[in-house]
């Protein structure tokens, strides 16, 4: 078996497949990177266990895990809590580490055999904020051994395009829009030419727009989730139009961000990169799965197009914004 | 070497010096800097740097002479500091980006009472600008922060905050991080989970699909290139 682990602050995501048999199917697993503890309670325990919530007790806690825990602090009015902060985690961090342990351990189950490979994603180094990757890494890398598999880290953003442009070549621009970062990488034929991240992405959004309507992130990207259309933000309960006219105000602002800071590294890796007349602009991730993100996204980059240092053939979505870093880490496992 | 002071309201950042200069403030860089920046060179060429003297380089230490050089820029006013042009500058930026705003139809276009704020601030300053100390100004953007908070929008607050910063002269930069992964130590993470349920999100893709012609392809790339 080999396996691509997507590592993301919203969502952890799985690929897995046989390497031995060319025909076996990939199996897609993934489970909503969050947490609420609440006191343990046996009345609570048998409320979990009827509704079929996923949940982890230790001692005097429960920690109610993934989607759940989202839905139940939204009816308690708290902010669930996530393992990763923009991307990365913390050192000292242990609640969140012990829960990244148990989510893991869930997701990849044990290797059939010993040392089976899992390539994982790791955020590109940070432009704008001071974040320990290495830490991170090296935390990431310890759990995934400690179950029995060889763990090799590869960039996020060069992950999807591996899974996404193997018609070019393996040549284009990914920006994978995350909850806690965006990741962008230039790639040529499989090799990263220019990679970095930024620490605004869809929490960003969330936090952004809640502060300008007063209200909390956690209902913010409930209702981002729930579909905000990008191009009509009028589309939907007009009880939420505010909520809706501020997130997207923020994910143009997000868009034009993230341009201005590709021109910017671009410039700095100016004549060490060569490439085609032209390349496409891959995005991905679940910031991008907001209604009619690819078309606000490409009205926003005409905007910039002039003064863009690289010739882009076309933007396109990935195939699977959610599953495709997995997908292209699965890639790269499965070639080691 | 080459002593230079800043000569512009914004701060000049020299990237391949990994460093930046701000109003007023003096800075020595030996001639190998000079011959090796890029940056360095051309804000000299654009005046916002200004040299104000140079000399041979000499080897060992040296100190850096604090006090104030005559120089090609003006002389401050009485009453007012370098500092404090800075914020003031800084202040009118943010009438002007408020301003701007309140005509489009946005939740940032809520920022009424910010304004004022600001346009009183400034009346204030401009009658009487040797009352004012540094740390006046900074506790009306402190206010004017703490009014947005509930409607502001588009980065006014990190501006804020970063214009805080800069009267401080504190600034984030990003470190160079030379560490391997080896070399970090990370502790044991031990987990009582005997009693947990943890249902995951699991669906398959067919054998045909894009995983399959995506490594069939990587292959073929790779035995090309080698």
């Amino acid at each position: 078996m080999a396996v691509g682990l997507d590592i993301g602050t919203c969502f952890l995501v799985s690929a897995t497949k046989d390497i031995k048999n060319e025909n076996a199917s990939v199996e897609i697993k993934s489970i909503r990177d969050a947490f609420l503890d609440v006191e343990a309670d046996q009345s609570i325990l048998n409320m979990l266990k009827m509704s079929n919530v996923s949940y982890v007790q230790e001692k005097d806690f429960i920690y109610i895990v993934g989607e759940p825990a989202l839905s139940i602090a939204n009816l308690l009015k708290k902010e669930a809590r996530r393992p990763l902060n923009q991307g990365v985690i913390s050192s000292g961090e242990h609640d969140a580490e012990k829960m990244l342990v148990i989510l893991l351990k869930n997701i990849l189950s044990s290797p059939k055999v010993e040392n089976e490979s899992v390539f994982f994603s790791v955020p590109a180094k940070s432009i704008d904020k001071d974040m320990d990757i290495i830490y991170h890494e090296a935390i990431f890398k310890k759990i995934i051994e400690s179950f029995g598999y060889k763990a090799t880290a590869m960039n996020e953003a060069a992950a999807i395009v591996y899974a996404n442009a193997s018609s070019e070549g393996f040549t284009a621009l990914a920006s994978s829009f995350g909850a806690g970062m965006v990741n962008t990488a230039l790639v040529f034929q499989t090799m990263v030419g220019m990679s970095f991240s930024v620490s605004r992405s869809g929490d960003w959004v969330d936090q952004s727009a809640a502060k300008a309507v007063g209200s909390t992130a956690t209902r913010l990207m409930s209702i981002k989730e729930k579909g905000v259309n990008l191009l009509d933000p009028n589309e939907g309960d007009p009880k939420q139009l505010r909520e809706r006219e501020a997130i997207v105000v923020y994910y143009k602002n997000l868009i034009h961000y993230v341009i201005d800071s590709i021109k910017r590294e671009f410039k700095k890796d100016n004549g060490k990169i060569e490439l085609p007349d032209q390349i496409p602009w891959i995005i991905s991730g679940g910031t991008a799965k907001a209604k009619n993100f690819l078309e606000f996204f490409k009205q926003e980059f005409e905007k910039e197009r002039n003064s863009f240092p690289i010739n882009i053939s076309e933007i396109r979505m990935a195939a699977d914004p959610l599953a495709d870093v997995a997908k292209g880490l699965l890639i790269a496992a499965m070639n080691d | 070497m080459f002593y230079v002071i800043g000569n512009s309201p914004k701060k000049v950042e020299l990237k391949d010096l990994n460093d930046c200069v701000y109003y007023k403030q003096q800075k020595v860089y030996t001639d190998s800097q000079y011959e090796s920046s890029v940056d360095l060179k051309r804000a000299i060429e654009r005046k916002i740097l200004i040299v104000l003297k140079k000399s041979e380089d000499t080897t060992g230490s040296f100190d850096i002479n604090t006090s104030i050089i005559p120089s090609e820029t003006k002389t401050p006013e009485p009453g007012s500091s370098p500092e404090v042009k800075v914020l003031l500058e800084k202040i009118r930026d943010l009438e002007s980006v408020i301003k701007s705003q309140s005509n489009l139809s946005s939740p940032s276009s809520q920022n009424n009472d910010a304004l004022a704020v600001i346009l009183d601030r400034l009346e204030k300053l401009e009658k009487n600008p040797a009352s004012i100390d540094l740390s006046v100004i900074q506790e009306a953007l402190k206010n004017i922060e703490s009014r947005m908070q509930s409607n502001k929008s588009d980065g006014l607050l990190e501006k804020l905050e970063g214009i805080i910063n800069r009267s401080g002269g504190k600034s984030v930069s990003i470190q160079e991080d030379n560490r391997r992964v080896e070399d970090v130590y990370i502790p044991n993470i031990r987990v009582e989970d005997a009693n947990s349920h943890i249902k995951l999100e699991v669906r398959t893709i067919d054998s045909g699909d894009s995983v399959s012609d995506s490594l069939r392809k990587l292959k073929e790339l790779k035995s090309k290139s080698t």
